[in-house]
């Protein structure tokens, strides 16, 4: 079973890397790509520290040569098959590598609220809103339920808008030093993804970490530019 | 740097080259680094699995680990960063 890391333009050094299960990493040549893998007997277990490895194999490659990063948790049968499958894939691959290839990616987000927090913030307490109280229902009959659930929905909304709104206005000064810009909804709600050039990582990191210090945001990063490479090559 | 033509693993020696747009192409093996700073308390672990499940190129492959179309590797993960972070929806 073989288990791909990422997808490059020429060799990656990886003789000394190893992988999941401490699997060494081997370079597949895909003419014209090249594909950084790791054999298997078994398919990798889905814990966070097997998809972390991935991470670190994927990080030290597209450091190290102009590569897309592969998403954790599809095998493939043999060499062969992987071959074929990039090959039907090749164009839009290629065109994806000379995008993102060379480049890393930054995440600058706030902090969303959790529903219980935008409903506290909707009524300003921290019981349980009783909907029905502003219309002199029950607040034990569905309709009142109905109506809690409703307002959160709409005070999540809002929290989200708010978030999207806060982020214009405080990342604007990151965008010129980037190559791209992707604004995205992450796990912690609206985020802005950014592809900075190897060489500007550094610069980039210096004014994002300075801003989100600043503002009370959270800056993720460098990574891998997963985000921009399924922009480039959707599933 | 290995490459190989038929199984997995078959070293072959290349001469240094230059990546067609300029950059040096590095060829000093490569080590693992760390992904994130803070091994325990990382605000930003959640993203980074978050890219790693759920975006980069797919290259569709042989989903082995799954039930009813549902990949298990995937959902594993979930379960992870849930216990992780609380819930992700």
């Amino acid at each position: 079973m073989i288990h791909l890391y990422a997808l490059a333009t020429s060799a990656a050094p990886v003789e000394e890397l190893r992988g999941i299960d401490d699997a060494p990493v081997t370079d597949v040549d895909c003419e014209p790509l090249h594909a950084a893998v790791s054999e298997h007997p078994h398919p990798p277990q889905p814990s966070a520290s097997t998809a972390l490895r991935h991470a670190e194999v994927v990080e030290a490659i597209v450091r190290a040569v102009p590569a897309l990063p592969v998403r954790f948790g599809a095998s493939h049968r043999d060499v062969e098959t992987l071959r074929a499958r990039i090959r039907s894939r090749l164009p839009e691959l290629q065109r994806a590598v000379a995008r993102t290839g060379g480049r890393l990616e930054f995440v600058v987000r706030g902090d969303a609220p959790s529903p219980e927090q935008a409903a506290t913030a909707r009524t300003g307490t921290d019981d349980e809103p009783a909907a029905g109280a502003e219309t002199g229902e029950d607040p034990g009959t569905g309709t009142a339920y109905l109506q809690r659930r409703l307002a959160t929905v709409h005070a999540l909304r809002a929290a989200h808008l708010a978030v999207e709104q806060r982020l214009d206005r405080l990342t604007a000064r990151l965008e010129p030093q980037a190559a791209a810009v992707e604004r995205r909804v992450g796990p912690h709600g609206p985020e802005d993804c950014y592809l900075v050039p190897l060489e500007e990582v550094a610069a980039f990191e210096a004014t994002a970490r300075g801003l989100a210090e600043d503002h009370g945001l959270v800056l993720g990063g460098p990574w891998a530019p997963y985000t921009f490479a399924t922009a480039a090559v959707p599933a | 740097m290995s490459s190989s033509r038929g199984d997995v693993g078959e070293p072959a020696a290349r001469p240094a080259r230059r990546e067609p747009h300029g950059r040096p192409v590095r060829r000093e093996p490569l080590r693992l680094g760390p992904v994130r700073s803070d091994p325990v308390d990382d605000a930003t672990l959640v993203d980074l699995l978050d890219r790693v499940i759920d975006r980069g190129v797919v290259v569709a492959g042989d989903i082995v680990l799954s039930v009813a179309g549902v990949d298990l590797v995937h959902v594993g993960v979930r379960l992870v960063i849930r216990g992780l972070d609380g819930p992700l929806e």
